[in-house]
Formats: C-alpha cells, sequence, structure tokens
C-alpha cells in the first residue's frame, strides 16, 4: 500500500530565502505532528503537499499519486490554513456550504455536511451570522470546520488551535484524535510542544527549513532536558537569592543584571523549587520570575547551535 | 472536476458573493439613480416646462456619456482587478486552490460571475432610461433596436475592459493606478486624436457600436471616425479573447505567496 504523503528531497526557496531543503519523507496513517518554531518552514511544508505552491526541487505524492498532475486529489483532502483569512460578506454556513459543493457534493449533501461540520465546532446556533461577525476563536473553528467538512481521507492543519478558548482547544483535539480512530490521516502543524502532545507522539521536528527529527515525542522531550533553561529573577535582593543558590547542584552559572539575576540551570523544576523555597525562608521579595527561553525557539537554538 | 462544471460552482458562488458585497451596492444605487432624473426631466417634459422630446435626446447623451465614457470602465476596473488581487489580498485564494478545481476555472468562474453582475445593472438601467425617457414612443420599433445596440455595445465593452484589467492584474500589483490612468489618461486623450491612433483604444471602437452618431455638437466628438461596426465587434471579442486567454495562462502559471 503506497503511503498518503510521499515527498522526495523536496526544497522550496522564495527569492533569495529558504523555505525548506531537501526533504524527504512518507507519512503513513494516523496524526502526524509537526513540530517547529515560527518560521520554520511548516507552512512552506504544508503548503506544498495541498498545492498550493509548487517545489523548486522535488516531488510531491498524495496517496501514491503526483500532486502536480491529478489536482482531483485534493477532493480528498482537507486544508486548514493558518491565517485568519474568510469572505466577509458570507455567513458560516454559505463559507462551509460553498467549499463542500466546490468539493464536488452536489446541494443536498452539501446542505447535510456543512451543518454537521458546524454541529462538530459548536457554531450551528450562529451559522446564519456574516463571518466577519464572529470573534476570533470562531473564524478558526470554522476553518477547522471547512476543512472536516467533506471528511476527506487526509487532513492538513496549520496551526488548528491559534486562538481557541481552552475548552474548544480540547474539543479540537478531539475531532482530531477520532480522525485517526476512522482510520484517516492528519498532519499537524505548531510552534507548542504541549500543544502537539495532546494530540500525537508521532512528529516531525522542523527547523530552518530542515527536518531536524522525527520519531516519538519523548526524543524531544529529552532532547530539551539537556538544554540549559534561564531563570530570571527580579528582585532588589539579588545578593540574597545568590547566596541561596550558589554551590547548589542544579544551578550551572548566576549572572547580576541591573535588577535581579539570570540563573542558568539543567534541571528547571528543581531550580523553581530552590527558588521558592528560598523566597519563603529568607522572606525575599521578589516582583518577577520569568524563564525567558521557555520556548521550542529557544530549543532549537539551541540544539542547531551545539 | 471537470473545467466546465468547475466553472459553473464558482460561478454560483461568487455571483451570490458578488450582491452582496458594498462595491456592488454601490454601482447598484450609482447606475440606477439616473432613472429618478430621467423620471423627474420627463416629468417637467409633460407638464410643458421642457420641450417635447428634450428628455428622448437628455437619455441617450446620458447612457453615451455617464454609462460608456464614465460608470462601465470603472465598473470594469473593480471587475477585472478584483478577481484576483481580492483573493491574494483576503488570503481566500487557499479555500480556492485546495479543492479539486482547474486555476483557470476559478478565474473564469468568477470573472462571469462578477461580469454578469455588473452587466444586469447596466443593462437594466439603460433598458429603463430608455423606456421612460421614450415614453410616449413605445411602439416605435426603433426604440427597441436603439436599446438593443446599447446592450450589446455595453456588454461588449465590460467584457473588453475586465478582461484587460485582469490581465493587467496578474502582471502588476498598481491595477487599479494603471487602469485608471489608461482609461482617464490615455483613452481620453487619444480616442479624439484624429486619423489611426484613436483606434489604440478600447473607447474607440466601444463607441463606433452606439446606436446613434455620436459626432454632434462638441468640437473634440467631431474628431471621432468609427470603424464598421463588424470590425468594432470583432476587434473587442479579439481583445477579450487574447486578455482571458493570458489571464488564465498566467494565473495558472503564477504561484501566489499568502
Amino acid at each position: 500500500m503506497s503511503p498518503v504523503v510521499e515527498v522526495d528531497k523536496l526544497s522550496k526557496w522564495y527569492g533569495n530565502i529558504l523555505g525548506i531543503v531537501d526533504v524527504s519523507l512518507t507519512i503513513q496513517g494516523g496524526i502526524k505532528g509537526l513540530l517547529g518554531p515560527n518560521g520554520a518552514g511548516k507552512s512552506t511544508f504544508l503548503k506544498l503537499i495541498t498545492g498550493q505552491l509548487k517545489p523548486n526541487i522535488g516531488t510531491v505524492k498524495i496517496f501514491g499519486l503526483p500532486l502536480q498532475s491529478n489536482p482531483q486529489l485534493l477532493a480528498r483532502v482537507g486544508y486548514c490554513p493558518e491565517y485568519d483569512s474568510y469572505y466577509r460578506e458570507m455567513t458560516g454556513f454559505e463559507f462551509i456550504y460553498s467549499l463542500v459543493k466546490l468539493s464536488g457534493y452536489d446541494s443536498q449533501e452539501s446542505v447535510k455536511k456543512a451543518n454537521q461540520a458546524l454541529v462538530e465546532v459548536g457554531l450551528e446556533d450562529r451559522g446564519r451570522d456574516l463571518i466577519k461577525h464572529y470573534s476570533l476563536g470562531m473564524r478558526q473553528r470554522l476553518r477547522v470546520a471547512q476543512s472536516i467538512a467533506h471528511h476527506p481521507d487526509l487532513l492538513i492543519l496549520d496551526e488548528p488551535l491559534k486562538g481557541v478558548d481552552p475548552i474548544w482547544r480540547n474539543k479540537i483535539i478531539n475531532i482530531i484524535k477520532s480522525y485517526q480512530q476512522q482510520g484517516k490521516t492528519v498532519i499537524v502543524s505548531s510552534h507548542i510542544l504541549h500543544e502537539i502532545e495532546a494530540m500525537t507522539e508521532d512528529i516531525i521536528l522542523i527547523n530552518q527549513g530542515k527536518v531536524f527529527a522525527e520519531g516519538d515525542i519523548h526524543y524531544i522531550r529529552d532532547l530539551i532536558k539537556s538544554h540549559p533553561h534561564k531563570i530570571y529573577v527580579k528582585t532588589e535582593e539579588s545578593r540574597k537569592v545568590a547566596g541561596g543558590l550558589i554551590n547548589r547542584e542544579e544551578v550551572l552559572s548566576i549572572n547580576f543584571s541591573d535588577q535581579g539575576l539570570m540563573v542558568e540551570t539543567l534541571d528547571r523544576e528543581k531550580l523553581l523549587d530552590l527558588i521558592a523555597r528560598l523566597i519563603i525562608e529568607k522572606n525575599i521579595e521578589v516582583k518577577e520570575l520569568t524563564s525567558p527561553d521557555d520556548n521550542l525557539q529557544a530549543v532549537f537554538k539551541y540544539l542547531t547551535e551545539r | 472536476m471537470s473545467f466546465f462544471k468547475g466553472t459553473v460552482e464558482i460561478f454560483k458562488v461568487f455571483f451570490r458573493l458578488g450582491l452582496k458585497k458594498t462595491r456592488t451596492r454601490f454601482f447598484i444605487f450609482f447606475s440606477l439613480s439616473p432613472i429618478l432624473l430621467i423620471i423627474l426631466i420627463k416629468t417637467l417634459e409633460m407638464g410643458g416646462v421642457l420641450n417635447k422630446g428634450s428628455t428622448a435626446e437628455f437619455s441617450s447623451n446620458m447612457i453615451s456619456f455617464l454609462f460608456f465614457n464614465f460608470l462601465i470602465p470603472i465598473m470594469a476596473i473593480f471587475l477585472g482587478s478584483g478577481v484576483i488581487k481580492e483573493e491574494v489580498d483576503d488570503k481566500t485564494l487557499c479555500y480556492l486552490t485546495s479543492r479539486p478545481l482547474s486555476k483557470m476555472s476559478i478565474l473564469i468562474g468568477k470573472f462571469s460571475a462578477y461580469l454578469s453582475i455588473f452587466y444586469l445593472v447596466i443593462v437594466t438601467s439603460i433598458i429603463f432610461l430608455s423606456l421612460i425617457a421614450n415614453f410616449n414612443n413605445l411602439l416605435n420599433i426603433n426604440l427597441y433596436t436603439e436599446i438593443l445596440g446599447f446592450c450589446l455595445a455595453a456588454f461588449l465593452s465590460i467584457l473588453a475592459y475586465s478582461s484587460v484589467f485582469m490581465l493587467v492584474s496578474t502582471l502588476f500589483n498598481r491595477v487599479i493606478l494603471f487602469s485608471f490612468l489608461y482609461v482617464f489618461g490615455w483613452e481620453n486623450i487619444v480616442q479624439y486624436l484624429p486619423g489611426t491612433t484613436q483606434k489604440l483604444t478600447i473607447a474607440h471602437y466601444v463607441k463606433s457600436l452606439l446606436p446613434f452618431s455620436t459626432s454632434q455638437g462638441s468640437f473634440l466628438i467631431t474628431q471621432f471616425e468609427p470603424t464598421a461596426k463588424i470590425w468594432s465587434i470583432l476587434i473587442l471579442l479579439v481583445i477579450t479573447g487574447i486578455s482571458l486567454f493570458l489571464s488564465s495562462y498566467l494565473f495558472t502559471k503564477k504561484e501566489y505567496v499568502l
């Protein structure tokens, strides 16, 4: 059986800017998480496998066939773009109905599928309202709805949880998971690790246009553990804090700044516990406790420079 | 989906959407408002305040000046430029290109939808203006020939202008600026020059199709040397065909990074 998505030596650049470079991979089924910081090339990859962009080098095959010469394959694909775009004069129902019809369904079937999709994303009561009157979260749910309305075999979602409230975030995650249970394939991108983790353990790490790693999510967890974290403590009693931290095995380095100190550690949780105990025991007034590099971008930067 | 089915489906979507657009409503209002003016003039004529026949003359002049010199080119600018530009600017193109449709059917379907809306608006206005202005002369067969002539000229005019502007929009970003310069700069000057130079404008062939002579009264208009109607029709159709073909080709080949 041929893979659902198969890309070979795929490269795409925009003028002098590299989108993705020499990417070869196959996606067989289930949920595949595409993880990488902003600007890593995730959206470029998704646009290439949905035919939005043409590769400069390489090939894209969907369901075993080249996409460029078989646009009819798109009837089996659902795509949710990353940007907040919509037809201002359409209602939510008209938007989904029109796009289902453009996927090749007749009017009766399109009405049925559009209504089902609206129910799935909880917009059945607002379906007759103009999209321009929707909130950002509702528009995001509508974009997800248009991608699933025609029950595609391959669902491609670019940052589908952006702007969605926590309740609907969980519901959308469940919708995505239900696709896997139906034996369909989902490719979902995000720059937030725990979002991807909530959907799948099977991930592709992408950074600077290259596939950095592919496989189980525990691998990235281990990589993150080896990444020294920085904790910034904003306080007027920097010396008191430093005195409590010095010579502790959790602490790699301490640097003083104007309004506090920056502590580097390999075990972020332990250090935070230690600082919390210090604050209570020595009655230190702390104005701010932040982790400036606690994001995927910093992890990737560390890993690529290592 | 086949090209024909795809085009029809896109047409249906954008015909409905086009009717809801603020821009369309503005054009509907602007195109139908002369009807109120002509009703007023007709009332004055029937009341004896104006000379008999002055409404019919006013109506014909208004159609040729307001519609063919002004309204149709402006509508065509927005029609031609809107087909692709609004999809790219609003980042909605991805919803269409991620469906099993050819890019050509997207372009032709949307163009036809907007063209139909604008043409219906123009034709409704032209028909009502002519009928009201010639209210006492409705049995005259020449009136209907003249209306048909205006409708044909309006169709070919909006078709040719909008397809050219759509082609421009596939090539350049500043399509509206370019189109305005072309219509109100180049065409406004060149169409009045004597000799063959005036034939380098779309307006020349459109005016050649108008059902009455426009060479009365004005100094500038006296320079107008009409082309035979059949040639005008053919040339406008060729301009449209070439523009549509090139637009479709470029739209299919061009990559839009949203």
